[in-house]
């Protein structure tokens, strides 16, 4: 009985023995291994203008962009704005669009023209009336941040529109804003950040504002004039 | 391989690199990127002696949660591709064969530079970095190398070959700087 005993234990014990084998083979089996793919990235500030629709124009004609056009570049003919241009007012809206993933400020410069100073009855950038208007939403805005239209500001020297505010009573016709109010580098709109988390060129994440440029046909000395504005959207 | 990357690089993963590790940098993927999706193929060597597994998680990242226009892991695609031996497969375990017989999670068995939906605001993918906050089982398989395959880590066909893809399309996200690790782990 004592050896049978002992040779149960034992069993017992070889068993055991036996089982904890296996079970570091099964476990060695079992080897994990891992690896790694780590990523970065950025994302610097980012400031967008483009067209903001085409643009609409009374007396003149018109040669620009549709909406979401990159970059911005529209051309008006005014045509004639001599007094064989019995119109009242010659003007034109350029709608402008803007984004950006944080504050911005645009700028508007008239970069190029063609004016005659020399000639004081010629046409001269006092008589092109120029002002920025109707701030609002593209769409229905749903990509814009909740400050993009109530936060933005029209610089009060050029929040004006040359059509309504046009100034008739003199010899001459006036604006409160014009080209000349732009012949430096001047800040004409600023904000806090546009555009939330959103691809680009989409149809409700960007603000737009209205460009109103006009001139009232007078008699001005004969020839031709040219004039380019350029916007320029920044940091502040 | 990295595609459409402004700034970007991409470096380590060569063949039978073991431990692997990838680092993979996007670049810049605001809206000053207009190259369309910014994409890394990133190959996977897989081998065991046993049915297997394979998870992926996030496991160290500074996304900005706090700001939700701020590259979020929900903006990054990720997902698993063309599974394939690796060189001749000579050394493969057969019956069941590993690679037609491995599978890959749903949601992710998909290259997010296809899959991707852009017809709302904000791109989106079927799978992404936010479905690997926690390991995650993405692929799944039998036995892969056979016993004469097993000697090393640098035999050349006795693994399975699947393309990890990440893909992240350039938008109007809060300026900022981004970091995340993914490990992989089979067992």
């Amino acid at each position: 009985m004592v050896n049978k005993r002992y040779f149960f234990v034992t069993a017992q014990f070889l068993m055991a023995a036996a089982f904890f084998l296996l079970a570091t083979q099964s476990a060695r089996a079992q080897v994990t291994d891992s690896g790694t793919v780590t990523m970065s990235g950025s994302v610097a500030a980012a400031f967008r203008i483009s067209s903001g629709g085409a643009a609409t124009v009374t007396g003149a004609t018109v040669t620009g962009d549709a909406f979401n056009t990159r970059p911005l570049a529209v051309t008006l003919a005014f045509g004639d704005v001599g007094p064989a241009n019995t119109n009242s007012i010659v003007s034109a809206t350029v709608p402008v669009q803007i984004r950006s993933n944080a504050a911005y400020k645009v700028v508007a410069q008239m970069t190029s023209n063609t004016f005659d100073s020399a000639d004081t009855d010629a046409i001269q950038a006092t008589d092109v009336g120029f002002g920025i208007t109707n701030l609002r939403a593209a769409g229905d805005g749903a990509g814009l941040t909740t400050t993009a239209v109530s936060g933005s500001t029209i610089a009060a020297t050029i929040a004006h529109d040359p059509v309504s505010e046009v100034v008739t009573s003199g010899l001459r016709a006036s604006f409160p804003s014009t080209l000349s109010s732009v012949s430096a580098s001047t800040q004409v709109l600023s904000g806090p950040r546009l555009t939330k988390a959103s691809q680009e060129n989409k149809a409700n994440n960007g603000l737009l504002f209205d460009t109103k440029i006009a001139i009232v046909p007078q008699y001005f000395s004969t020839g031709n004039f040219s004039a380019t504005v350029t916007l320029t959207i920044s940091a502040p | 391989m990295l595609i459409n990357a402004i700034g970007g690089s991409i470096t380590g993963g060569a063949f039978n690199q073991h431990p692997f590790s990838v680092t993979v940098n996007f670049g810049e993927v605001g809206p000053a990127n207009q190259n369309g999706i910014v994409s890394a193929v990133i190959p996977l060597q897989l081998r065991s002696s046993d049915s297997y597994q394979l998870t992926a998680q996030v496991t160290s990242g500074n996304f900005n949660f706090a700001d939700s226009e701020a590259v979020q892991p929900s903006d990054i695609g990720f997902g698993l591709q063309n599974i394939r031996e690796a060189g001749n497969g000579g050394n493969l375990k057969t019956n069941p064969d590993p690679v037609t017989n491995s599978v890959i999670t749903s949601g992710f068995d998909n290259d997010p530079r296809i899959s991707i939906d852009t017809s709302a605001l904000r791109a989106s993918y079927p799978g992404t970095l936010a479905d690997l906050l926690n390991p995650v089982l993405v692929m799944r398989g039998p036995r892969i190398s056979s016993s004469g395959g097993l000697g090393g880590n640098n035999c050349s066909n006795c693994g399975i070959l699947a393309d990890a893809i990440l893909a992240i399309k350039p938008q109007y996200f809060s300026p900022g700087s981004l970091s995340v690790t993914i490990t992989f782990t089979i067992d």
